[in-house]
């Protein structure tokens, strides 16, 4: 079980640096699958540079490794986030919120909270991930400078919307 | 989304804003930006594979600076200076006692200074140039943004300015908005 968890949280950082395609391939619902990938690689940075580097596994007095905390994660989207959402938004606004955004999230705290030496190597291998998908993405990046041209739109043919503020 | 097939061509004072293989230029920025973080941390920590860490910490501010994703070059910037404070300054110049909470004021000092750079009258500064990081037309977007959202979720209402609009809320204003 640990292992298929392990496998698909690798697929899905494995995906975000193919946004723009999976976003083509799936229409609009591959934009949203994305979503809350800032918030991943963020809590992978803080425990990069807080636990791993420093090698500490607590900061001013919040204990990564406390089930307190995550009670009261679960208790707040239970009986606030949730309820608030449906009454805002309804069932399947919220249903889709909770889909797309929550469950990587909490599947990578669990892998955190299970087996910290496991979640460590999956750092490590984001990371390696990371360096080598990097190269073809910035060869496609230099390409895109040189024929001043969208890769995405212009040369594959992608329809693209959306706003472009940066 | 949604929106009919149109070539997507994102410059700014004539340089154009790379996306590779992301939607937008600031998504590739931030891809590079984590690139580079992840490198630096480990030309800085690891003993084995500097040369392979400097070579990605390179190729990732090259793509940072493709980009032009303003906010990410100041992140990494500030991510450089806050390393440096961590591994080496404190490491080397600061006594064990206590060690955690000094580098809990370094950032805490270094949250100040970053909020004190986004005050309105510093914005004067740096917004002469539309590449600053203030640029008039960057601030003009971003207020056009913003006011969507205050218009969607009103924060002078007390009761969900503490507890939030519940989940799936920002999925509903990207819709309106597009």
């Amino acid at each position: 079980m640990l292992k298929l968890i392990y496998f698909l949280l690798l697929i899905y950082f494995f995906m975000i640096p193919l946004d723009g395609i999976v976003a083509f391939l799936s229409l609009k619902t591959g934009i949203e699958i994305i979503l809350g990938w800032e918030i991943l690689l963020s809590i992978m940075l803080f425990y990069l540079t807080i636990v791993l580097y420093l090698e500490r596994g607590k900061i001013v007095k919040i204990n990564l490794l406390s089930t307190k905390d995550i009670l009261i994660l679960v208790f707040y989207l239970l009986f606030i986030s949730i309820p608030l959402g449906i009454s805002n938004q309804g069932f399947w606004q919220t249903l889709w919120g909770i889909k797309l955004i929550l469950p990587p999230i909490i599947i990578l705290y669990l892998l955190f909270l299970i087996s910290p030496s496991l979640f460590k190597e999956f750092v490590e291998k984001v990371m390696k991930m990371y360096f080598l998908l990097f190269v073809p993405i910035f060869v496609v990046g230099i390409l895109e400078n040189i024929y001043g041209t969208s890769f995405l739109t212009d040369v594959l043919g992608m329809p693209y919307g959306g706003g472009t503020i940066c | 989304m949604g929106g009919g097939p149109f070539v997507k061509i994102s410059q700014m004072e004539g340089i154009y804003r790379t996306i590779a293989t992301f939607r937008e230029p600031y998504d590739f920025g931030f891809f590079s930006f984590i690139v580079s973080l992840f490198a630096l941390c480990r030309f800085v920590k690891l003993k084995e594979g500097k040369i392979w860490s400097f070579i990605f910490l390179i190729l990732g501010f090259s793509g940072l600076l493709l980009s032009t994703s303003r906010i990410n070059i100041f992140s990494l910037a500030y991510s450089f200076v806050l390393l440096f404070f961590i591994f080496w300054f404190i490491e080397n110049f600061v006594s064990n006692k206590n060690k955690k909470a000094k580098i809990f004021i370094i950032f805490f000092i270094s949250i100040v200074i970053i909020s004190l750079i986004f005050l309105p009258y510093i914005h004067n500064i740096f917004s002469q140039s539309e590449l600053a990081l203030f640029s008039m037309r960057s601030l003009l977007e971003r207020k056009y943004v913003w006011s969507s959202a205050l218009n969607s979720f009103p924060i002078n209402d007390a009761f969900h300015f503490l507890f939030g609009y519940g989940i799936g809320a920002i999925y509903r204003d990207c819709t309106i908005k597009n």
